[in-house]
């Protein structure tokens, strides 16, 4: 699992690609999030677009996530969700859990303040 | 296309190691391609192969690259099945009943054999040839022309 940071306004947006998988990805990911809450950064927007799969272990690292996110008083939002992760967010009924999205615009408009 | 695999089973083995599940998907990808399976069926077979040959990386063989993950395809009888084996001390029976954590339940393990189970029609713990844990799972061959 590779990740890039960037901003787009208060936004900051998690460009995942690889597979998302467990492992050393699980520490990586946390780690991150970990560091962006500190910095004040809380409303996050990961955009799935360019991962291969996730396996039930990946699934584990986004909802920390977005506990971490929510317990943090921030959010925690997905873009861009394949028709097979959404299968497996369906299977596992976490689909009403995570709010997602298919474009950026819409994706960065649904932010609170 | 005769909807078997012809000659009997297609056997992968690779080290336990995330990065080489790329190779268990093509080979599912290939097969699919040949039977001409429908979008959905393929994609049901390669999320729980994934999750089969992961677990087995990363609970069987303990992200051990040193050890190896088989696999085997088997396309026959109307049945697609696939082998998975490592070299863990295999699973408990009873996880297949454990249910799956509801919509509200964030626990971050214990949704792989639900996954596993919701998308195939048969689960096996197994011993393969070698004594080596084996798992094996099994679906029904879409009926030709079946929508997608």
């Amino acid at each position: 699992m590779n990740v890039k940071v960037r901003e787009e306004g208060a936004v900051t947006v998690l460009e995942i690609s690889g597979k998302i998988m467990g492992g050393p990805d699980a520490e990586q990911f946390h780690g991150l999030i970990k560091e962006l809450l500190a910095d004040g950064k809380n409303k996050l927007l990961v955009n799935l677009g360019k991962v291969n799969w996730i396996n039930s272990t990946g699934l584990g690292i986004l909802i920390a996530g977005y506990t971490s996110v929510k317990d943090g008083g921030g959010q925690f939002k997905l873009l861009n969700v394949s028709e097979r992760i959404d299968s497996i967010l369906m299977v596992t009924k976490l689909a009403g859990i995570f709010d997602s999205y298919d474009d950026l615009k819409s994706a960065l408009a649904s932010f609170q303040d | 296309m005769s909807g078997e695999t012809q000659n009997g089973t297609i056997h992968l083995e690779i080290p336990s190691d995330f990065r080489w599940l790329d190779v268990l998907n093509a080979s599912l990808m290939a097969v699919a391609e040949e039977m001409q399976w429908n979008q959905d069926f393929t994609n049901e077979i390669s999320i729980a192969a994934i999750e089969a040959a992961s677990n087995a990386v990363e609970h069987g063989n303990s992200m051990d690259a040193a050890k190896r993950v088989c696999m085997r395809i088997r396309v026959s009888g109307g049945k697609f099945m696939l082998g998975v084996c490592d070299d863990g001390p295999g699973v408990d029976p009873s996880v297949l009943e454990r249910p799956l954590p509801g919509p509200d339940d964030l626990s971050l393990r214990g949704r792989g054999f639900s996954i596993m189970k919701a998308l195939m029609d048969d689960i096996r713990f197994l011993k393969s040839p070698d004594g080596r844990f084996l798992l094996e799972l099994e679906k029904a061959l879409p009926k030709p022309g079946e929508a997608e």
